[in-house]
């Protein structure tokens, strides 16, 4: 983040192995895409990339400055009307790909996963990177990059910033999100951000009934807010693609912790770990505990 | 007018260069008069102004359209469907579709809702007077043609002669029954009615067929003629290679547009084809300037 | 706009800033400023004291628009009198007097714009009465960011149109202020004695350098010609279809109407919209004049250089640079319009 995007000459290795795999796979027709990360004048971050040609792939990169999850571009309509799309993937976004092939919204035919090896982006290291479980993407199509030693979870620094809050009183916990929930503006950048809002219709644009209030005032910022968290309950892999784009900069990635911290100690689960897992909202199983339930 | 009329000719009746209107958003109370089922998911309302002074006042010209709001639902956009010279109450024919809609259909009758307007320019009335006059409708589309047509019929004697195309899905979706009977019982108006092939029923004494082919195998004479058309996008698209086949000239056919609107006044930036403002520049365009706008509607 | 007469140019002391907060506030007069606040964003907020006004800012993240069209406003608001009748009652009341003091000049630009939509043959009544009761200091820039580019789009860190006065902080020396407006007269005599006529032959500083990126000229030549080009659907494959451009961008307008109500009482709001949205356009029967991302990308484009152009010979854009500097996926207005222009001119 913390360099802005000139174009190197010089690739890395990994870039090179990246470019090589990326050219290779569309030239051979395995994709019509590759969407993977390009630096463009006058942005601070990777920007998404869609290479339809072997030339094209020669723009990759591969640097701290790849923060975002391309895995929002998987459902799109226009993005697969391309044909067979090859990602390039951290470990951290094929969370988000392994969720997508649990809810059936992608098969795995469908995609060509190019994963590379990400020992974490941005210089300091943003928090999900310090946290993150799976620095090896496993289960790709092709995986790059030197490895990367997997420290071991410390449940306590994941949930670091969950702790700090809930040692405020409700009173300052309250004066806090009544603040943050304000500056909203409903642009929904974190909805449209997030690989897992692929929602055709999104509850906030549902009138019969209107469920959700659009106007961005506290109250309906609150609603939507709380709303959507709740939706990506045992579903977000913490990627934190919304809090980084939130324009206002509301700490969106908060809330998704706290409900992944629940879902951890409730249900032993953590999201998007593999493609093949029992999600606890979405399997029933008859020895589940009936409590609550009539 | 030619064919050389600007493309944004401006025929709204309120609109003088450099007379601002002020537009506070805020509505007319109007009083639903009666409610007439027209197919099983459109209803017509009559509508009266609560307040008298403003029912003194108001005026309107064939194809305007105003926003009519249901308090606690919204605002939603539709033509006025009676005609200007029946004074004292306007209509509005809706279709249950969307949050704004379905609530108006549960009004009855004696509720109040809202209504801002007239927006929006109108049917060259002028160019008309002296022509043979072909209205082409289609489905709910024949709202704003009603308008007109009951302007046109109270002055009939100003217009040469008049010929109703009008067709739906099925005779159930066919609206405004006791109009098209009593303009099919006049002998000053000739009548074609039309239902799609399939949606007949057992005692349909009308044409089977869609509207362009029923157009086609009528083919009324272009010369001096005016068209009026208005339907389904995909309707109007057919009706005009069909008016081009059979001679008409497009230079002499309006329609009207309903994009999506919210304010009705250009401002919240909705209903745009290209630089061309439905709500300002339309809802009534010549088709031959709406085929040269981006086809984007 | 360089050509003031000196008449029109006051220097004004070191504590000017102080003076203005406290006869405004005498007058009953709200000034809005750019504060910092507790996550470091600065805004135009209501203040009292100098001190909590920030000068070390580029610009607002919120544009100055909000003043006159808040992201959301009560249109009306109406009671239930009994089974299917309401009383409609008049909407919020209009502001009272207000000087914001400290938007950048690209922001007061941006009013131009808006002011010509909102009194396009129907006046908008609730703009027009934040519009008049508000007066426009702007601060000039002295110090462009990197997503910069008012020259690029006519304007310039120093244009005064749109403003009711320009200052020109000037490091730790005495602050000049230009006089552009009546209300800017008005807002100098408040100042009292902190302001004096320049001297004779006082000068403004030049204004600092930006390149110039594009021509609107070339660009507009491109879109007439070009609603149709494959160059559409390449720039619009990475948008996510978010409102943040607009919703950031001063000159952007489009809203939307809502009601929010309870049995007894309701809301009609104003609320902002993006044309970026999936259902901007789409009618109820599902019909979508702008059905994917690709036309509504080309319609946010053709709008600001387009359209715009065609209906109040001005482009929609005044170089801000907010919509590059917080799209989430880098997608650049300035490079998609630096493209166009090398198709223009190959």
């Amino acid at each position: 983040m913390h360099r802005t995007g000139e174009n190197r000459m010089n690739a890395t290795p990994v870039e090179e192995s990246l470019r090589e795999a990326a050219a290779g796979a569309i030239a051979d027709g395995t994709v019509g895409v590759v969407i993977g990360y390009g630096h463009e004048a006058g942005s601070d971050v990777a920007t998404p990339l869609f290479a339809r040609t072997p030339e094209q792939a020669r723009g990759l990169v591969f640097d701290a400055t790849c923060v975002g999850n391309l895995a929002i571009y998987l459902p799109k309509p226009e993005v697969r009307a391309l044909g067979r799309t090859g990602l390039v993937v951290k470990g951290c976004d094929l969370r988000a790909v392994n969720v997508l092939l649990r809810e059936h919204v992608i098969e795995r035919e469908d995609v060509f996963l190019i994963g590379v090896r990400c020992a974490g982006v941005c210089e300091p290291p943003l928090h999900k990177c310090t946290v993150c479980p799976v620095h090896d993407p496993s289960g790709c199509d092709v995986t790059l990059g030197d490895s990367v030693e997997q420290p071991t979870a410390d449940a306590s620094r994941a949930n670091a910033l969950v702790a700090e809050m809930e040692a405020k009183s409700i009173e300052e916990r309250w004066e806090f999100w009544k603040r943050q929930m304000t500056k909203c503006v409903r642009c929904y950048a974190c909805r449209q951000v997030c690989p897992l809002c692929y929602c055709k219709r999104c509850i906030v644009e549902k009138t019969t009934p209107q469920w959700v209030e659009t106007s961005p005032h506290l109250r309906g910022n609150l609603a939507w807010n709380v709303v959507r968290a709740f939706h990506l309950t045992g579903r977000c892999v913490g990627c934190g693609e919304c809090e980084r784009v939130c324009p206002v900069d509301i700490p969106l990635g908060l809330l998704n912790q706290k409900m992944a911290g629940l879902m951890e100690q409730w249900f032993d689960f953590q999201s998007g770990l593999a493609p093949d897992e029992q999600a606890p909202f979405t399997t029933w199983d008859p020895n589940d505990p009936e409590e609550g339930i009539l | 007018m030619t064919s050389e009329e600007p493309a944004l000719q401006h025929v709204q009746a309120d609109l003088e260069p450099g007379r601002l209107i002020p537009v506070d958003y805020r509505p007319d109370k109007m009083r639903i008069e009666a409610i007439t089922v027209e197919t099983p998911d459109v209803k017509t309302f009559r509508l009266t102004f609560c307040d008298a002074q403003k029912a003194g006042q108001f005026a309107f010209l064939p194809g305007q359209f105003g926003l009519y709001s249901v308090f606690g639902a919204g605002e939603a956009t539709f033509c006025i469907a009676s005609s200007p010279t029946r004074k004292g109450y306007i209509e509005c024919s809706v279709k249950s579709a969307g949050k704004v809609t379905g609530e108006l259909h549960q009004c009855e009758v004696g509720d109040t809702i809202g209504f801002r307007g007239p927006y929006g320019n109108s049917f060259p009335i002028d160019r008309m007077k002296g022509k043979n006059l072909l209205f082409i409708g289609g489905g709910i589309g024949l709202a704003p043609l009603r308008s007109v047509i009951g302007n046109c019929l109270d002055w009939r004697d100003q217009f040469g002669e008049v010929f109703i195309l009008y067709g739906a899905r099925s005779v159930d979706d066919l609206v405004y029954k006791e109009e098209l009977e009593t303009w099919r019982n006049r002998t000053d108006v000739r009548t074609l009615f039309t239902v799609d092939p399939g949606g007949e029923t057992p005692d349909w004494d009308g044409q089977v067929g869609f509207v362009p082919t029923v157009l086609e195998e009528a083919a009324p004479n272009p010369e001096n003629t005016i068209v009026l058309t208005c339907g389904p996008p995909i309707m109007i698209k057919f009706v005009l290679n069909s008016l081009t086949k059979l001679g008409f000239s497009l230079d002499a056919a309006y329609t009207t547009l309903e994009n999506r609107m919210k304010c009705g006044v250009g401002k919240c930036g909705r209903c745009n084809v290209g630089n061309v403002y439905v709500c300002k520049d339309g809802p009534v365009f010549r088709c031959d300037q709406l085929q040269a706008l981006p086809q984007e509607f | 706009m360089n050509d003031v007469s000196e008449t029109k140019l006051y220097r004004l002391e070191a504590d000017w800033l102080d003076a203005a907060l406290g006869a405004l506030e005498r007058d009953g007069v709200e000034v809005l400023a750019p504060v910092k606040d507790e996550d470091g964003s600065v805004n135009l907020a209501p203040v009292t004291a100098s001190s909590e006004v920030a000068t070390d800012y580029l610009n607002a993240l919120i544009p100055l628009k909000s003043v006159f069209m808040p992201r959301t406003e009560v249109l009306i608001e109406y009671e239930r009198a009994g089974v299917g009748d309401v009383e409609v009652l008049p909407g919020a009341a209009p502001a009272g007097q207000r000087v914001v003091l400290g938007c950048r000049p690209c922001d007061a630009r941006a009013l131009v714009m808006l002011d010509s939509v909102f009194n396009w043959d129907y006046e908008d009544v609730p703009y027009r009465a934040r519009r008049d009761s508000t007066t426009v200091v702007s601060w000039a820039c002295m110090d462009p960011g990197p997503h910069c580019f008012c020259t690029s789009v006519g304007g310039s860190p120093h244009s005064a149109e749109g403003s009711d006065a320009v200052v020109y902080l000037a490091g730790s020396g005495p602050a000049l202020l230009q006089v552009v407006t009546a209300k800017g007269a008005a807002f100098v005599e408040s100042l009292g004695d902190r302001a004096q006529p320049a001297a004779d032959g006082t000068a403004l500083p030049e204004p600092p350098e930006l390149e110039t990126k594009f021509d609107t000229g070339e660009i507009k030549t491109w879109l007439d010609e070009n609603f149709e080009s494959e160059l559409w659907e390449e720039v619009s494959l990475r948008c996510l279809g978010c409102g943040a451009c607009s919703f950031l961008c001063p000159t952007c307008h489009c809203f939307d109407i809502v009601d929010e109500s309870t049995w007894k009482h309701g809301e009609r709001r104003r609320n902002w919209d993006s044309c970026a949205f999936c259902q901007f356009t789409q009618h109820a029967s599902g019909h979508n004049p702008r059905p994917n991302q690709t036309t509504r990308c080309r319609q946010r484009v053709m709008h600001k250089f387009k359209y715009f152009p065609d209906r109040f010979e001005q482009v929609a854009c005044v170089g801000c640079g907010r919509c590059a500097q917080n799209c989430g996926v880098g997608q650049n207005l300035v490079s998609i319009l630096s493209r166009i222009q090398s198709e223009e001119k190959p």
